[in-house]
């Protein structure tokens, strides 16, 4: 007798432990060898663009690998640009937090980063504000030599940056930062069950804001859609697992 | 009687020599280590070039020589504190650092608006973890490309008379 409730009980044992660790498995994302960045988002190109805004939503489980951030940006129409100015917000892998930050080229080449600090309303370099559910990010540009570049959060105070460049493209992108070296993750913003969503996306030209008219693109295991019931997109990586 | 005097004597000049000697030698040492505790406050840093980038439509680093009244382990200790408690950067003494001085003129963090020669600490901290950075970049044009990021670097700027912060920034070398 007791070998036969021996035997059930290692039985039962032995399933317990193989279910357990294929939910575990389901639940893992392949580690993947492409590009480090990934992108899901909308991008136009402008010729004189003064400026992009949109009402970015707010995305918070843990990225998988690095680095995701969803943000507007003034970049040039070329072959991998190389000046941009951007504001969004982003949150790290090894931080619970998630921050808003801002983002721009100098003339020397350097990418340079600050954050926004709410309580004064001021731009500095350690980060501060948790963006709320869905606000405004905006950038726009002054053309002059050099030409400025304001980028701002909600009703917030600008961070402004003055250099020799002029942008000729808008985006709107969900970004993540994966590893290089090794190569280790192909994480999209988002997951199906938490698709987020960009809205009232404006270009403005000649001095006043009007609808953008990007194309939407979806890199490796992202995807979009167009939102019908709120203007805008809405992206994701289409296997909603976390690490 | 006359050869006791005269030992007497030779005792005298040899306790007042060695005497002299003595605090010949004590005044000396006294003297030594006052005009070295003198030096280490009298301590005047000079700029130089430690790899330190400032947005320059923001700040201007001036070459200088001062003596700043915060220490540099103070100064050190605010912005390792910054890196830990606000970067989750677990030891950021582990990480490449370097300091100098310098004169700071620009947007402040601290409330104060638009300052002019400022003195103050300059630190940089090299080599961090890219996650302290989101290390965005533009799609470009085709499927897959992209430019790369040097290593974050955080650059910080400390008020050598307060010790406040007065700028900071972190920055990353585009890699063509």
């Amino acid at each position: 007798m007791w070998r036969k409730t021996l035997l059930y009980t290692v039985t039962i044992c032995v399933l317990l432990l193989v279910l357990n660790s294929q939910s575990v498995f389901a639940c893992e994302i392949t580690e993947g060898n492409d590009d480090i960045h990934k992108w899901t988002g909308a991008k136009e190109n402008v010729a004189s663009i003064q400026g992009v805004k949109a009402d970015l939503g707010t995305y918070n489980p843990s990225p998988v690998f690095q680095t995701t951030s969803f943000w507007v940006m003034l970049t040039q129409n070329e072959q991998d640009p190389d000046r941009w100015a951007q504001v969004g917000w982003y949150k790290a892998e090894d931080n619970s937090n998630i921050y808003v930050w801002c983002e721009f080229t100098d003339d020397s080449g350097q990418v340079n980063d600050y954050f926004y600090y709410e309580p004064g309303d001021y731009w500095t370099g350690v980060p501060s504000t948790t963006p709320t559910s869905s606000e405004t990010y905006q950038v726009t540009y002054s053309a002059d030599s050099p030409g400025t570049f304001y980028m701002r959060y909600a009703n917030g105070a600008s961070n402004s940056a003055s250099y020799m460049w002029e942008p000729s493209r808008l985006e709107v992108q969900g970004e993540t930062l994966n590893y290089a070296d090794p190569d280790k993750g192909d994480h999209v913003v988002g997951d199906v069950s938490n698709k987020v969503h960009a809205s009232s996306i404006k270009k403005k030209l000649n001095g006043t804001w009007q609808d953008a008219s990007p194309n939407y693109s979806a890199e490796g295991h992202g995807a979009y859609d167009n939102n019908t019931t709120m203007p805008g997109f809405r992206i994701w990586d289409t296997r909603q697992c976390e690490k | 009687m006359k050869q006791r005097i005269l030992n007497q004597y030779h005792v005298a000049i040899t306790v007042i020599g060695i005497t002299a000697l003595l605090s010949t030698i004590l005044t000396g040492m006294a003297s030594c280590v006052t005009e070295k505790a003198a030096g280490e406050k009298a301590t005047v840093l000079t700029t130089r070039d430690i790899g330190h980038h400032f947005p320059s439509d923001k700040v201007e680093i001036e070459s200088a020589s001062f003596q700043p009244e915060i220490s540099k382990k103070d100064a050190l200790s605010t912005v390792r504190k910054i890196l830990r408690q606000n970067f989750n950067v677990a030891h950021p003494e582990s990480f490449p650092t370097e300091t100098t001085v310098g004169l700071f003129s620009g947007e402040t963090h601290d409330g104060r608006g638009k300052v002019s020669d400022i003195p103050v600490w300059i630190v940089v901290v090299k080599e961090l973890p890219s996650s302290i950075s989101p290390g965005s970049v533009p799609q470009g044009t085709a499927p897959g490309s992209h430019i790369q990021l040097g290593a974050p670097k955080y650059n910080v700027a400390i008020d050598a008379q307060t010790g406040a912060v007065v700028h900071s920034v972190i920055n990353r070398k585009i890699i063509e």
